[in-house]
């Protein structure tokens, strides 16, 4: 299994009412696997190009103590002009000092303990910048314990009793041109920033810390000024309703892990047991599908053949309600209306 | 998304292909020279092109790449090849002699007639913002020699002037062929699917059934059309060559080699998404339905723009008395309009485009007609009376039309609306009363332009009872696109609302301090 669920999480949010997609993401069975295995060709896999950049990226703001990061942040009066430190809680293919997402997890933990501890003028001069700290996923949701790290974390200590302020921060390598940033990507980064919101506060909880901070209801994302290689900030993006949703989707994950499936294998291959739990699961095909599963093409054949009307996009299959294209088609063309649905949809098209 | 368009996809399904949108389309065709059309490819994660086509349709396409689009260098020199089609296309002004640019700059007409059909043609949307991308990067350039550094500038300016262009509504310069496709028909199939310019060009292949159509549209939703490439052509074929390409950078003759390879690699991906794009511009000029008879003032308007916000200020600034500071008030800011007057203005310029394209077109195509009745903005009904009000000491008061609508049919209009006729647009009513009995609606109007054969010489005169009784009418709330267009120029005045806030120079003095009172009681006597 995958233990860093963070692509995970992504699938799983979004098509959350598909059922295979949601075995798919919770129990770990890859859709590209699934795929193959009924014989689709399945084009996987990101630009090379486009890799490397999000990495250089992503190399260059933390560089030299994050000094690129700070100056956007304290422009952006996200962090104070003042603001100092340096924490890289990192794995070491990224860069960071930590060899594995536990040793990482575990040093932000006590870093954290150590946080709560400081009082005076110390406190006032806790490092301002943390880089990758690991989360454990809230419950155990996605089984075994699922664990991932999240991009930046800036700390606003204030004077006891009162808590000290993390903030939540989302690096992307996509441009930011103002108001002609793309909608759709923002939307999913301010998605996957709320949903760190919510794990943090749950870590917090669980490990006992959560009387010394208080997780921001704001947070900010770092994108990448068109053409250049320089970080550009949005601040005070407002993540409280993406908090409350990713509380809502972790206790139906919960839910859903709950249901236990065959056994895993000790390699990397997928047994075809677990293929065909999410192959015989309930699939429901939605617009979203086409830009993350590896199944959409065939799930709107099937769709299609069944004359599901959200075949041809989810705004038709709210107009049709539960009639099927077919019976439309056939409503369209003078049949008689059987049922109030069908009298209903006549009135409207007539 | 309307329920017209949902129900139209359905139709669209049944038809087994793309079936017609409205009875018009809106925008002219026009000439060959009077129309480029570009399309990009760009290195994955970059945001600058690796390679571009550009070209008339009537001709093979030029092709400009560059090996290494991360190498600065490289890459203005790659887009300082490519310029000058894109330059000329806009008539920028140093491609002209002196003397017919100041006479252009003089005269706002020549110059207006010149550029009025000009039309530039990319695949989709994301190479309109390739445009955006390539004001960024160029239009502040400062290194370099400062005649190429002057081309990478006008030729960043050009891209984010048709970028700005594309986004103002109405607008019939910039075309991304697949939207004009998507406007021009309806496709049996969802939304988002509807991205891809190849995909929507296979629903339109006559002569096939349902079944083919699909499985050909399918197949080639395979082959990306955007301007980034499948990242399995790039880790296949264009990684190792860049890699090789890097490699050589002490071996000139073997770099300029791979060069030619990276080159020959990306031209295919350019030719396909050029082709598409000329394909989907002859397809819609083979329409058989004609262009919008009322689109001259939308026209007019883009020629205006044209000159105004872009090559006005392209030809001062070619002025040599200028210094660089005085030019830089002439460029437009890719990050900021600087002040928020400015910001406003481009608002309500925007507004009025929209309002304008709306007013107008809606009077020249029956199923824009059809709509905006569906959404509420007019109302269609038999005339029931037509009479002038008697007003004590008039001779004849206002003319008095009374309309009987069904009062199921949706209706956003409230009394003092004015609203124009369907058919004969300079006659135009304001709701006197809206009254809804049982299933009936009586809307009555006074009518209160063009009520004369003066008027409108092929329609009976507004007071004629015996030609208009039971006769069936529609209309439409008359488009306000003049109030709007007040608005562009005064939100500019220093003297105006707000203006203290943003824009009046210098700004008024602060109020005095006033001395801090403990005692609010104090205070409050102090101020009476």
């Amino acid at each position: 299994m995958r233990r860093d669920v963070r692509r995970r999480l992504e699938q799983y949010a979004s098509n959350p009412r598909c059922e295979a997609n949601v075995i798919s993401a919770v129990h770990d069975v890859p859709m590209e696997a699934v795929a193959r295995s009924l014989g689709f060709e399945v084009a996987v896999g990101q630009s090379p190009f486009a890799l490397l950049r999000g990495q250089q990226f992503e190399r260059s703001i933390f560089r030299d103590d994050a000094v690129r990061l700070r100056r956007a942040l304290i422009t952006q009066k996200v962090l104070p002009a003042n603001a100092a430190g340096f924490v890289d809680f990192r794995m070491a293919r990224n860069d960071g000092p930590y060899p594995n997402l536990d040793a990482s997890r575990a040093a932000f933990l006590q870093r954290l303990g150590a946080f709560a501890k400081t009082v005076g003028e110390a406190r006032l001069q806790l490092p301002t910048i943390l880089a990758g700290p690991t989360l454990m996923v809230p419950g155990k949701a996605i089984l075994p314990d699922g664990l991932f790290a999240i991009d930046v974390l800036t700390v606003h200590p204030q004077p006891r009793p009162a808590p000290i302020v993390l903030r939540v921060g989302e690096v992307k390598v996509y441009p930011d041109r103002g108001g002609f940033t793309d909608a759709a990507e923002l939307s999913s980064t301010r998605a996957q920033a709320g949903l760190y919101v919510h794990a943090l506060r749950v870590e917090l909880q669980q490990s006992k810390l959560a009387q010394h901070f208080a997780v921001a209801d704001d947070g900010f994302l770092v994108l990448t000024r068109p053409s250049f290689n320089l970080p550009s900030v949005r601040g005070a993006e407002d993540l409280q309703h993406q908090a409350e949703r990713a509380a809502v989707m972790f206790d139906r994950v919960l839910r859903i892990a709950e249901r236990t499936l065959p056994a895993d294998s000790a390699t990397d291959d997928v047994p075809t047991t677990r293929r065909q739990a999410v192959v015989d699961a309930p699939k429901q095909y939605a617009d979203g599908c086409l830009a993350f599963c590896e199944l959409a093409a065939h799930c709107q054949q099937e769709a299609l053949a069944r004359g599901l009307p959200a075949a041809l996009g989810d705004d038709l299959g709210r107009f049709l309600g539960p009639i099927t294209l077919h019976r439309a088609l056939e409503l369209l063309h003078g049949a008689a209306p059987q049922h109030d649905v069908e009298r209903d949809l006549v009135a409207r098209i007539s | 998304m309307s329920r017209h368009d949902v129900f139209e996809r359905l139709r669209a399904w049944d038809e087994g292909g793309a079936i017609p949108n409205g009875h018009t389309l809106p925008w002219l065709r026009a000439t060959a020279a009077d129309r480029l059309v570009l399309a990009f490819v760009r290195m994955g994660g970059e945001s600058s092109p690796w390679g571009i086509a550009i070209g008339r349709p009537d001709a093979p396409p030029e092709f400009f790449t560059c090996a290494e689009p991360r190498n600065a260098d490289l890459h203005a020199a790659f887009v300082l090849a490519a310029a000058d089609a894109l330059l000329r296309h806009v008539e920028h002004p140093s491609l002209l002699p002196d003397d017919e640019r100041l006479m252009l700059l003089a005269m706002e007409a020549p110059l207006r007639a010149r550029v009025r059909l000009r039309q530039l043609w990319v695949p989709g949307p994301s190479h309109l913002d390739m445009l955006h991308f390539l004001d960024f990067r160029y239009t502040h350039a400062n290194t370099g020699e400062p005649k190429v550094v002057r081309r990478l500038q006008a030729f960043g300016r050009a891209c984010g002037w048709l970028f700005r262009e594309s986004t103002r509504p109405g607008q019939v310069r910039v075309f991304d062929a697949t939207a004009r496709l998507r406007r021009a028909y309806t496709f049996p199939a969802e939304p988002a699917r509807q991205s891809h310019l190849g995909y929507l060009l296979a629903w339109l292949v006559p002569g096939r059934t349902r079944d083919e159509r699909l499985a050909d549209a399918r197949e080639r939703e395979g082959l990306p059309v955007s301007v980034t490439m499948s990242p399995a052509y790039e880790r296949a074929v264009l990684e190792p060559l860049v890699t090789r390409y890097n490699a050589a950078r002490d071996d000139a003759p073997a770099q300029a080699a791979v060069a030619r390879e990276i080159h020959d690699a990306l031209v295919p991906e350019l030719r396909r998404r050029w082709e598409l794009t000329a394909q989907a511009m002859s397809i819609l000029d083979a329409d058989t339905r004609e262009s919008n008879p009322h689109l001259d003032a939308v026209i007019d308007l883009g020629s205006a723009e044209c000159f105004h916000e872009y090559w006005k200020n392209e030809a001062k600034g070619l002025d040599p008395s200028l210094s660089d500071e005085q030019r830089r008030y002439l460029v437009h800011d890719p990050e900021t309009d600087y002040a928020p007057a400015r910001a406003a203005r481009r608002y309500f310029a925007h507004l009025h485009a929209a309002e304008l394209a709306a007013g107008e077109l809606v009077h020249g195509d029956a199923t824009l007609a059809e709509q905006s009745l569906d959404a509420g903005n007019g109302f269609r009904g038999t005339i029931r009376a037509v009479e002038r009000e008697a007003i004590a000491g008039k001779k004849s008061g206002p003319i008095l039309w009374t309309i009987e609508c069904s009062a199921d049919d949706s209706l956003r209009l409230r009394e003092e609306t004015s609203v124009c006729l369907v058919g004969a647009r300079k006659r135009i009513g304001r709701i006197r009363s809206l009254v809804t009995v049982g299933a009936v609606r009586t809307v009555v109007l006074q009518m209160t332009d063009g009520l004369t054969r003066r008027a409108l010489p092929d329609v009976p005169e507004a007071a004629d009872v015996a030609a208009h009784v039971g006769t069936t009418v529609t209309f439409l709330e008359q488009a306000a696109a003049g109030f709007t267009q007040m608005k562009i120029f005064r939100v500019g005045h220093t003297d105006g609302p707000g203006a203290w806030l943003t824009h009046a120079a210098p700004l008024p003095e602060p109020s005095p301090p006033v001395r801090i009172q403990a005692n609010l009681l104090e205070l409050v006597k102090s101020l009476q």
